[in-house]
């Protein structure tokens, strides 16, 4: 990659009480990979077999075979490359009026901005050929080896956004009383090819007002409309109102040794969102058309344009809402212990919601996106530390900690479903699947226990719960197996410290309550891919082995069902098997640096230090891969480990 | 000064909180919206065009459920492939957990699209209206409309085969639940407004097409829809109070369809050969079919599995088999297991099994079929062969190269032809009169003959009783339709499933040993087959009767 930037900031005075920023910022990025993707790369790594083909031939050719064209040093260095180049702009204009002849405290603000992105690139194919080696050590080739194609286009694009914020701003202290307030009207547009620019405009005030440094409350409204609603129904309203007391200042706090900060703060208000799913329509409120060639008549067989909704337009389209109130409070003793801690809930309806799940068929389409979803969650936050001087020793030491929880209420599911089944009344983004008892031991067991209904299954194969205990195992008894992809639980340890120059800081992070999608790479070998993972030595097996003559019988220790040829479709579904706990622990960065005493280097600091970014994980329940991203490796690359040394000069 | 400076302030802000609407206008219009739609001719007719697409079996292949064609569901054959959902449908597993074949969104779609260009129709007359003799385009308006009734017509007897009583939609509707959970209307009422459909198109459009129009609804189609709802209707299952009034009405529109066949120039005739009318386009037997695209999938899922590129997926049983006629003493009679088994694929058999069937010996291609055991398309050389003995022989085209992608033909779904509405006509008239007359030989006869020659002829001489008359419609049904997707629903609405699709399929076992040549042996292939009263009708998919609990499940399957 190679990337200029370029940057100006002004700072002028054009009149007595104007001044004036202009700031200016240009990136030119040039950026070359292989032509094939980051994802074939790592795909192709990950499955191709160990001992499919050596990489290169004793030659020196690219090695393969008839069925293997995919030589990784051939995908990375001979297939040929991409260029893209991006040349992005961004401006700002802030100007800055004061109005104190007026009225004390008011200034009147313009600021214009412009952010352009503009990128293009193209593609130039290649073509290697591998060579296959046969036991008497002649090669066999397969492919061709090409030169560099012509180049092709690669996506270009462009948009620029440009915005404008203008407003009047007030700010005044009366003795102990201190006012401020702000009008705002802002405008932006994105321009992007071909279709219809994304505005959004926005009239607000703000006003805030504390008293002696002690109480202190503050109020936004905000009349927003987006481009994206039906004229008449672009605008809301939404506000805020916060509040805070600031304790440590009361005249019975302020002396107060022991109790050193304490305040305590909260907030209500009510919120809109105009984000969309990506494939939500744009301008959802309009019915739109399109002609297809989907029919023909005729002798001589000629297609006809026809005419079919696109989309049917739902004119209720409206933004999303939240309403959100948060308290907390922070507290801290001697000047060394402190303590912060949030609760919040919010309330989210008119959620952009999948209709087609409750929506009866007769209407004869599929019906997209509609305000139908509510949801309702609530978390804290909490932050314990302490910091210590003990002698020369400096300490900090703090643990955060976040907890979050939601709950469906509405999500335009199939009505009546099966407890197992609903959404509703449990947490979001769920995963979901059967649960796993095992496998089956023998015949015996089989027969005993409700028929599953996904395909043949036989001693070795897993054993499911019939949940809803209808008398069989099919697709009915997939229930909600626990957390989403996304933490409940996220914690945090820091640990500084500090002697004589020298300078340690630890950072340890934690998330609990998720489960992780075990990839198929791992929980069904000799497919998907055709490798088999360390986990497999776990399967389940009852034979006598053909070579040593003794019996292999690992079916009350199995981790792994018993392994087959074909894909068992009992075996492929999802469940406890493949989704698992996913907390995890890990010792994200340790730092240790050293500052030269100043009196060696005089007019500078100088600071010696050596970094270990994700260096391990001190506890991992998934025991597969990297539990914050099971895709790594597979799907793109993974998390790296980063060693780094450095010195530091400061004049 | 400050004055000065308090009338800009307020000046600016009105004018922002003014004109703040209209800056977030729709810059430029990059979609069609219902304004463009209704001033534009071209897309008025586009969405009428886009209402045919949702035809039966214009979605897909022959091979319809599955990789397999629907017939292999009765006791005319069995699907090679053993993972393949249509055995959900003789197994037992069929039902709203595991519906096999659901059509029930798919046809409200297409009356949505019939429904669409009704209601936008109404609205302009950007389409003109003018009378101009001779043309198919005379009164372009209105023939539209009546394509749009012969359509909905369609999609409702579709609809209401499966699944019997079915909820009414007469309008575009909106995503209002309350609104769509609407009770299912009673068949007699849908069979009544599809009638209405039919007479009012049958009234409008024309007995046929210029070239570049054909394949679109005629005169024709609408009668024959008319005639073939009545016939059911009027069947045992849908007329389980045999109400005679049924078949006299049955009887008089099917007749009506050939009268009016015959004072138009009869625009439909039967082909002369019964196996090629399913290898040349818009022959003249063909009243109403989808389009015509160019493919060779009918091929390539049929052929036997010997031949390059065959996937043999559809196994004719022997039950059908034996259901083909055999010449003796110049006249042709049923089949006799005892006395006729020597000459089982002899040339004194029903031309039309040579053209349906292939069986041991069988010229295709290049080379004889080798259904025997241990030939090239043996019987269960693999587990993708067949498993009775016999492959598909109708539709296929031999000529098509499976090696060569270019290698394709016309190929269509025919949905009405000649010889249904003369064996219609048969039925309805002995099902009306005490004893067939002479009109009912003559339909029965006119069929039988384009195949078998004069043989065929049958005469009122024969003196057959109505039972024993009905009997013969039935089979010659079964033999002249076989696998155009007739016997799943005639022996439903005939009340027959539970003895007829119960009984073992049977197939045929060829040895050949050296000396004695050909040992032919039958065996049970299916002793297993299910079927009990719900699956007279579709059910629906479960989550579908839980999303509209008024309408709920097909009344069948409660």
């Amino acid at each position: 990659m190679r990337r200029y930037n370029v940057r100006t900031n002004i700072d002028a005075r054009l009149a007595k009480n104007l001044n004036i920023k202009f700031n200016l910022a240009a990136q030119f990025i040039r950026r070359k990979s292989p032509f094939v993707d980051t994802y074939t790369i790592w795909n192709t790594i990950m499955h191709e077999r160990p001992n499919a083909y050596p990489i290169f031939t004793p030659s020196g050719n690219l090695g393969g075979t008839a069925n293997n064209l995919n030589n990784i040093v051939g995908l990375m260095s001979r297939s040929g490359y991409r260029e893209v180049n991006d040349r992005n702009i961004q401006g700002m204009m802030l100007a800055d009026y004061r109005m104190d002849f007026l009225t004390k405290g008011l200034s009147f603000n313009l600021a214009v901005g412009y952010n352009g992105y503009n990128t293009y690139g193209f593609s130039q194919k290649q073509e290697f050929a591998v060579y296959g080696v046969d036991e008497s050590l002649n090669e066999i080739k397969y492919g061709e080896d090409k030169p560099l194609a012509e180049g092709t286009d690669l996506n270009n694009d462009m948009d620029y956004t440009a915005s404008i914020w203008a407003g009047f701003k007030y700010a005044r202290r009366f003795a102990r009383h201190n006012v401020q307030a702000m009008a705002i009207w802002s405008y932006d547009s994105q321009h992007i090819p071909v279709y219809s620019p994304y505005r959004n405009l926005n009239m607000g005030l703000n006003a805030g007002y504390d008293y002696d440094n002690r109480y202190f409350i503050s109020g936004t409204i905000n009349y927003s409309g987006s481009d994206d609603y039906q004229r008449g129904d672009r605008f809301g309203l939404f506000w805020a109102v916060s509040a805070a007391w600031n304790l440590k200042n009361e005249a019975w706090l302020k002396e107060s040794k022991a109790v050193s900060r304490l305040l305590i703060r909260g907030s209500y208000g009510l919120t809109g969102n105009n984000e969309k799913p990506e494939d939500a329509s744009r301008y959802a409120y309009q019915t739109k058309f399109y002609n297809p060639y989907n029919y023909s008549f005729g002798k001589s067989y000629g297609s006809v344009k026809c005419t079919d909704e696109s989309y049917v337009g739902n004119p209720l389209y409206t933004w999303e809402k939240a309403r959100q109130f948060n308290i907390g409070f922070d507290l801290e003793f001697v000047k060394r212990y402190y303590v912060s801690f949030d609760y919040f809930r919010d309330y989210r309806y008119d959620i952009l919601t999948a209709s087609s799940g409750s929506i009866p068929e007769i209407i004869g389409y599929t019906p997209s996106y509609a305000n139908l979803g509510e949801v309702k969650s609530q978390g804290l936050e909490a932050v314990v530390g302490t910091t210590q001087q003990l002698g020369k020793l400096m300490l900090n030491l703090d643990l955060s900690t976040s907890f979050f929880r939601n709950e469906v209420i509405e999500n335009e599911e199939v009505p009546g479903l099966y407890p197992n089944q609903q959404g509703i009344g449990k947490p979001g983004y769920g995963m979901w699947g059967l649960r796993s008892e095992g496998f089956f031991y023998d015949e015996a067991d089989i027969a005993s226990h409700d028929p599953q209904a996904f395909g043949n299954y036989s001693p070795g194969d897993i054993k499911y719960t019939d949940i809803n205990d209808d008398g069989v195992v099919d697709t009915r008894d997939v229930y909600r197996l626990g957390g989403a992809s996304m933490p409940e639980i996220f914690s945090a340890l820091n640990l500084k410290l500090a002697y004589r120059g020298f300078d340690l800081g630890v950072q340890i992070t934690g998330m609990f309550n998720r489960m992780v999608y075990i990839p198929d790479e791992f929980s069904s070998a000799l497919h998907s891919g055709g490798k088999v993972a360390e986990n497999v030595w776990g399967r389940w097996a009852y034979y006598v082995d053909p070579l040593s003559g003794n019996l292999v019988d690992t079916r009350l220790t199995a981790q792994y069902p018993k392994l087959s040829t074909k894909k068992s479709a009992n075996n492929n579904q999802n469940s406890t098997q493949n989704i698992r706990n996913g907390n995890f622990i890990r010792l994200k960065n340790i730092e240790f640096g050293y500052t030269f005493p100043r009196r060696w280097t005089k007019f500078m600091t100088l600071r010696l230090y050596a970094n270990a970014d994700n260096l391990c994980l001190l506890y991992d329940a998934a025991k597969v891969g990297d539990p914050e991203n099971p895709g790594a490796c597979i799907w793109g690359y993974g998390k790296t480990r980063i060693f780094s040394f450095g010195l530091t000069a400061n004049f | 000064m400050k004055r000065g400076a308090y009338i800009f302030i307020t000046c600016c802000l009105s004018l922002l909180i003014g004109s703040c609407e209209s800056l977030l206008d729709k810059k430029f219009d990059d979609n069609i919206d219902d304004q463009m739609l209704l001033s534009n001719r071209e897309m008025m007719i586009g969405l009428l065009n886009e209402a045919y697409v949702y035809l039966p079996r214009n979605d897909g292949s022959y091979n319809c459920v599955d990789g397999a064609m629907l017939d292999c569901a009765t006791d005319d054959a069995v699907e090679s492939t053993p993972t393949s959902a249509i055995h959900n449908m003789t197994n037992g597993a069929w039902g709203p957990y595991n519906v096999v074949d659901d059509k029930w969104a798919y046809f409200y779609a297409g009356i949505r699209k019939v429904q669409t260009f009704l209601h936008y129709i109404a609205l302009t007359d950007v389409v003109e209206n003018n009378e101009i003799p001779g043309s198919d385009m005379s009164r372009l308006k209105d023939r539209l409309i009546g394509e749009a009734y012969f359509l909905q017509a369609l999609y409702y007897f579709e609809l209401t085969r499966r699944y019997g009583d079915v909820p009414l939609v007469e309008s575009l509707l909106e995503p209002d639940i309350a609104a769509l959970d609407i009770p299912r209307t009673p068949y007699d009422e849908i069979v009544q407004r599809i009638v209405t459909w039919c007479e009012n198109a049958a009234s409008i459009l024309p007995v046929q097409y210029s070239d570049v129009n054909v394949g679109r609804a005629t005169k024709g189609a609408a009668l024959m829809l008319k005639a073939r709802t009545l016939l059911y209707a009027a069947s045992e299952l849908h007329n389980p109070n045999h109400d005679q009034q049924k078949w006299i009405d049955a009887e008089k529109a099917t007749r009506e369809f050939l009268e009016f066949n015959k004072t138009n120039g009869e625009p439909y005739k039967l082909y002369a050969s019964f196996a090629d009318q399913f290898l040349v386009p818009y022959n003249s037997e063909v009243i109403f079919a989808t389009q015509y695209l160019n493919r060779k999938d009918v091929e390539q899922m049929n052929v036997p599995n010997g031949y390059t590129g065959g996937l043999g997926h559809t196994n004719p049983s022997q039950n059908l088999v034996d259901a083909f006629e055999i010449k003796i003493d110049g006249v042709y009679v049923p089949y006799d297991k005892k006395r006729d088994e020597a000459k089982m694929y002899s040339s004194d058999r029903d031309p039309r099994l040579a053209a349906t069937v292939l069986y041991n010996g069988a010229n295709f291609k290049d080379r004889p079929v080798e259904t025997f055991v241990g030939g090239r398309d043996g019987l269960n050389l693999t587990p993708n062969h067949t498993k009775t003995g016999y492959y598909l022989r109708k539709f296929l085209d031999p000529s098509i190269n499976m090696s060569e992608d270019q290698s394709l033909r016309r190929v269509a779904w025919v949905i009405f032809r000649y010889a249904e509405a003369l064996l219609n006509y048969a039925e309805a008239r002995n099902e009306m009169l005490p004893a067939p007359d002479e009109q009912v030989y003559e339909a029965l006869s006119a069929v039988r003959e384009r195949s078998m020659g004069a043989a065929g002829r049958l005469t009122a001489d024969l003196n057959w009783s109505k039972e024993e008359m009905r009997a013969r419609i039935r089979n010659e049904r079964r033999v002249e339709f076989a696998f155009e997707e007739h016997r799943f629903w005639d022996v439903r609405r005939w009340n027959e499933a539970e003895t007829q699709f119960t009984l073992p399929i049977e197939g045929i076992r060829i040895t050949m040993s050296g000396d004695s040549g050909a040992v032919m042996e039958r065996f049970v292939v299916d002793a297993n087959r299910k079927f009990t009263s719900p699956m007279y009708y579709y059910p629906i998919h479960y989550q579908s009767a839980l999303k509209a609990p008024t309408t709920g499940q097909t009344v069948s399957w409660r």
